[in-house]
């Protein structure tokens, strides 16, 4: 080979370069995890941290009496349910008629739909709407709006039209109506795609806090990741550091504590998620 | 009619489906009227009396507004250099790798920061950026510089904002390039070695030209959300000192419109941003397909 020797230093560089980038990856989960697990000399001293020297879990003791860390857990798990059920059943509402080649005038009910990706009103009348609608302070803010989502419809109609034609022929033929053949045939085989929709959901829950930012100033309603960018980037520590304790935790470790105990829901949660957004994604850019 | 009465079960579906978007997406767009009104909160969106174009003029004649534009297009210019082709380098990277182990480990890897919320990112961010207890300043000490407060510094802060963009998202970016990648024939790659093509030039006149379309495609819908896409991550990463470098039109309205009331102005600002987003996506899509001689595009 004429080149053999250049490939083989390109192909070095390439996992070098590869190497390096899944190191910067993970390195900060690893020091993030080994600093909340650290007494207070060990966290505060500079450097790279691979493991705790001294283990304390007074960091997570002190973030988990702070009664909002468990409000914040409740209020995001309400979004992660009700916000889910309900993008899935307005996903597949839309999704099913205009799956349907028989289903009239369905270019312009789609395109209905297409141009509420490009065009969005903005912060300000936005916040008029939820003022209007009385959704301001209340938990409904956070699973109302985005039950609307052109891009999972999309997703879902291209789902839908990969289930083989003949199946809802021959249900028709056996004399089903559309909603039997949605509810018997189409849901059970699109179980997959329902899932990953579904993930797409829970994860876009699990860590979003604009809205809670925009709409909702009740501590009681804030969502986990509002609460934890209270305690990170805000640093509003001091109403909940007690008193009481001798040598109190570095609030490096009840911040890196914060920053575990919101990711976690993810990071179990990220075997599954691997598994279905792959496929998931992949269908859903090319066909859509 | 008729034909809607045969399928007034199926019209029964998208009608409750399409009652969502039309409160939650078209809602906001009567609202929208407001930037051309004197809006109180008492008087309501159409009680308000109207003021034409007068917010527009305070707007272009606003000091502030110069700030807010050129910070806001040269994040995003930022973005669309150094942020959008981050993936498909990766991409290409990982495809010429041929331990199936070694690139599934970096793949899994490079995908969890996109699953971690802004929030978190951004909070690590500052963490491992401050002078004392930070990685960064440990690192620049060891190779005898002298750290400084990263953050607090306002050249600083778009290069802050687009690598941690790019960390965020270049794995998860990258799946829908990889995928276009092994769907190219490998005939192609085995003739181009027998030609004697080296790695470089296979990369260079194969691998590259047969993503074009899925690149011009991901361009268009990545501009759809242009000039909007990172309010959670600025507005995390922002402090007063970087205002003059990192202020966006978002973080602005939220600021100004919201915590302080201007609802009229900030709305006008809001709306301009629209306008100018829309016309980019129209444009991008436009030289897309003027391009690929009418190809590609999304319409």
């Amino acid at each position: 080979m004429r080149s053999g020797w250049s490939d083989r230093i390109f192909l070095g560089l390439i996992y070098i370069v590869l190497g390096a980038l899944a190191l910067v990856v993970v390195y900060p989960f690893v020091h993030v995890l080994s600093v909340s697990l650290s007494d207070r000399g060990e966290a505060l001293r500079a450097g790279f941290h691979f493991y705790p020297r001294v283990l304390d879990l007074e960091a997570y003791k002190e973030l988990l009496t702070y009664p909002y860390i468990w409000s914040g857990y409740a209020n995001t798990l309400f979004r992660m349910a009700v916000g889910t059920v309900l993008t899935l059943l307005v996903t597949v509402c839309a999704a099913y008629p205009l799956s349907r080649p028989e289903f009239p005038y369905k270019r312009t009910l789609v395109l209905l739909l297409l141009f509420t990706m490009i065009f969005d009103g903005g912060i300000v009348p936005n916040y008029l709407l939820m003022r209007e609608l009385h959704l301001l302070n209340t938990l409904w803010v956070y699973v109302l709006p985005h039950a609307a989502n052109a891009f999972q419809v999309l997703v879902m109609i291209s789902f839908f039209r990969s289930v083989p034609d003949a199946l809802v022929e021959a249900a028709r033929i056996d004399g089903a109506k559309d909603l039997r053949i949605l509810f018997r045939i189409m849901l059970p085989l699109s179980i997959p795609s329902l899932v990953t929709i579904g993930l797409w959901s829970i994860v876009f829950h699990i860590n979003a806090f604009a809205d809670n930012l925009l709409y909702v100033s009740d501590q009681s309603k804030f969502v986990l990741q509002q609460v934890i960018r209270q305690i990170l980037i805000e640093n509003r520590l001091d109403p909940f550091t007690t008193a009481t304790n001798v040598v109190p935790p570095a609030p490096e470790s009840v911040k890196m504590a914060a920053v575990i105990v919101s990711a976690f829901p993810v990071l179990a949660l990220y075997p599954f998620l691997l598994r279905y957004f792959e496929k998931g994604t992949m269908i859903g850019s090319i066909k859509g | 009619m008729k034909m809607l009465a045969k399928h007034r079960d199926l019209l029964a579906l998208y009608l409750f489906a399409f009652a969502f978007f039309f409160v939650f997406k078209y809602g906001p767009l009567y609202g929208v009227v407001i930037a051309f009104k004197d809006f109180r909160v008492i008087d309501g969106v159409w009680g308000s009396a109207w003021v034409g174009l007068e917010h527009f003029r305070t707007l272009f004649a606003d000091p502030n507004f110069y700030r807010l534009l050129k910070n806001t297009l040269l994040l995003n210019l930022y973005f669309l250099l150094f942020a959008f082709p981050a993936p498909i380098v990766l991409a290409l990277l990982l495809n010429e790798v041929k331990s199936r182990g070694f690139q599934r480990f970096v793949q899994t890897t490079s995908y969890l920061p996109h699953f971690v919320s802004w929030v978190v990112m951004s909070g690590l961010v500052i963490y491992f950026l401050s002078p004392t207890t930070g990685i960064v300043a440990y690192i620049v000490e060891l190779f005898g510089g002298k750290p400084v407060f990263y953050m607090g510094q306002k050249e600083y802060f778009r290069p802050i904002v687009v690598v941690s963009a790019i960390l965020k998202d270049i794995g998860w970016g990258s799946i829908i390039y990889f995928a276009a990648l092994s769907g190219i024939n490998p005939e192609l790659q085995e003739s181009a070695t027998i030609d004697g093509a080296s790695r470089w030039q296979r990369i260079v006149h194969i691998n590259v030209p047969s993503i074009m379309p899925t690149v011009a495609i991901m361009l268009i819908l990545s501009l759809g959300g242009f000039l909007s896409a990172n309010f959670e991550q600025i507005i995390n990463l922002l402090n007063p000192v970087t205002f003059e470098t990192g202020d966006v039109f978002d973080t602005y309205v939220y600021r100004v419109g919201l915590q302080q009331f201007q609802y009229s102005y900030t709305a006008a600002i809001g709306l301009f941003k629209s306008v100018v987003g829309l016309l980019l996506i129209l444009g991008a899509n436009l030289t897309v397909r003027k391009l690929s001689r009418g190809e590609n595009g999304l319409w």
